[in-house]
């Protein structure tokens, strides 16, 4: 009995192996990853070595980084991992959509709520054109519909200054 | 059949061009080079119907490639990088729709944390998300953001009954499910962003009217018969020393040393929604705003009696 829990404690922890969709193969312990809903359920049912086909190399690092810092969230480190989230989520829009859609798929909810909330501070005060620049969406109103849409909401269009830029 | 190398070529070529556009969700890349693929081949091909797209895919790669062969690949090749503009505009329109398509979900997601004036705003974005935003089910969510979120915006309301003489206050997480008609029917309003000084305009109102100032939380989010007083302040030295932003002071819940933010933090975190529903008392509104901690004060004007009262705003 005494070795076997003097062995849990010396690190014979239960390792999963990540692998990303360019190949690239993460292992991780698994009180680490669990974290991940979707991976949580494989390793229920049995997995070890996961493919992670929709999430490239860099947008896994992010995500390995963000899982462990987290994994060793505690009482008094509150304010460390506050100072991580802000760093964690600057960078670009590209980046953030990257990331969004990953824990998206990987459903880390911590992770999704961060993103969620630090894109939507981000396009907050930004102008239509801009959001459209943003999300890659492309103006699909006529003319006459569009003009229908900001008549109904004028109020919301005017007085406000709008944020053209696009980071 | 060509030699494999010009699979290969082709493929790079195919995966350069996928590279290049900006990445904007998780679709698969498979899908995308197969689209591309099989639009070259048809093309190239000049069969008609579009090659079908199925799990299958390596097989199809080569079908397609070969069916563009012979002459058509060496053409191919004359042409690297692939100028054609096709099927960059075929993998654009792809990455649109199935992105759009993909990315509903979390478009959601990051939408319900916007306040809502954002919100009317971006329905001018597109269709979609103008569907996205006057879907119900995301008003919810939104409406849930709203009344867990410190800061979001509120609704403040003042009621003043001219029968009873007593005024009301209420507030609460102003989203786009509010609504705030005689029979609850949403009323279209202006609503009118106010410089911070405009707060003292409301508790001007408030002395020259209030006899009781009731504060109202509803308990259960849209069931009218759950609204009850949180507070009843009747203690008329409350409206003599009120300082630049405060309504009260410390002794009862709120703090009269700080901006009157706390005044809101603290019912709000209490206060549900915004429907009273008394016919013909109600009078006017506002919104609350910290966002840089400036008091902004906005008034929404809509049924009610009381003209007077529209007047002084």
């Amino acid at each position: 009995m005494a070795s076997s829990s003097s062995s849990s404690k010396t690190g014979l922890k239960k390792m999963l192996t990540l692998k990303s969709s360019d190949g690239d193969e993460f292992e991780l312990e698994e009180s680490i990853v669990i974290q991940c809903q979707t991976i949580k359920h494989m390793v229920e049912d049995g997995f070890s070595l996961i493919p992670l086909q929709n999430v490239d190399t860099k947008t896994l690092t992010k995500i390995i980084e963000y899982m462990k810092k987290h994994a060793e969230k505690t009482e008094s480190n509150k304010e460390e991992i506050k100072n991580f989230n802000k760093e964690f989520v600057k960078g670009s829009f590209d980046d953030q959509f990257e990331l969004v859609s990953a824990a998206n798929y990987l459903h880390i909810n911590g992770l999704m709520d961060l993103l969620c909330q630090s894109i939507a501070d981000r396009i907050n005060n930004k102008s239509v054109r801009a959001v459209r620049e943003i999300f890659n969406i492309s103006n699909d109103y006529t003319p006459d519909e569009e003009e229908k849409v900001r008549d109904e909401h004028k109020w919301a269009h005017e007085g406000g200054e709008f944020d053209e830029s696009l980071d | 059949m060509e030699p494999s190398n010009n699979n290969d070529e082709q493929m790079n070529i195919v995966d350069q061009q996928i590279s290049n556009r900006r990445p904007r969700t998780l679709i698969s890349r498979r899908h995308l080079e197969i689209a591309v693929l099989s639009e070259i081949g048809y093309e190239r091909s000049g069969k008609g119907g579009q090659p079908e797209i199925n799990e299958e895919d390596d097989e199809n790669y080569n079908e397609i490639l070969t069916e563009g062969s012979g002459s058509d690949v060496d053409q191919f090749d004359q042409q690297i990088p692939i100028p054609t503009e096709e099927p960059q505009e075929i993998i654009k329109q792809l990455e649109q729709a199935m992105g759009i398509q993909f990315d509903q979900d979390i478009i959601m997601e990051i939408l319900s944390r916007l306040p809502v004036q954002y919100l009317v705003q971006f329905k001018w974005v597109s269709k979609l998300w103008k569907a996205i935003i006057s879907d119900p089910y995301f008003k919810m969510k939104n409406l849930n953001h709203a009344k867990n979120d410190r800061d979001s915006q509120k609704l403040l309301f003042y009621e003043h009954s001219l029968k009873s003489g007593v005024s009301s206050m209420y507030c609460c997480p102003l989203s786009s499910i509010t609504g705030f008609g005689k029979d609850g029917s949403e009323v279209p309003g202006e609503i009118l962003v106010l410089k911070s000084g405009s707060w003292r305009i409301l508790l001007n109102i408030l002395v020259e009217f209030a006899i009781r100032c009731l504060l109202w939380v509803l308990k259960d989010n849209g069931v009218k018969e759950s609204w009850n007083a949180l507070l009843t302040i009747d203690d008329p030295c409350i409206f003599q020393a009120v300082p630049k932003y405060s309504l009260f002071h410390s002794n009862t819940v709120l703090d009269s040393h700080n901006d009157c933010w706390d005044l809101f933090a603290l019912i709000k975190s209490n206060t549900d929604g915004c429907r009273k529903g008394n016919p013909g008392e109600a009078t006017g509104g506002g919104i609350l705003r910290d966002q840089s901690r400036n008091m902004n004060m906005a008034y929404r004007s809509y049924f009610g009696i009381c003209s007077n009262n529209k007047a002084v705003f």
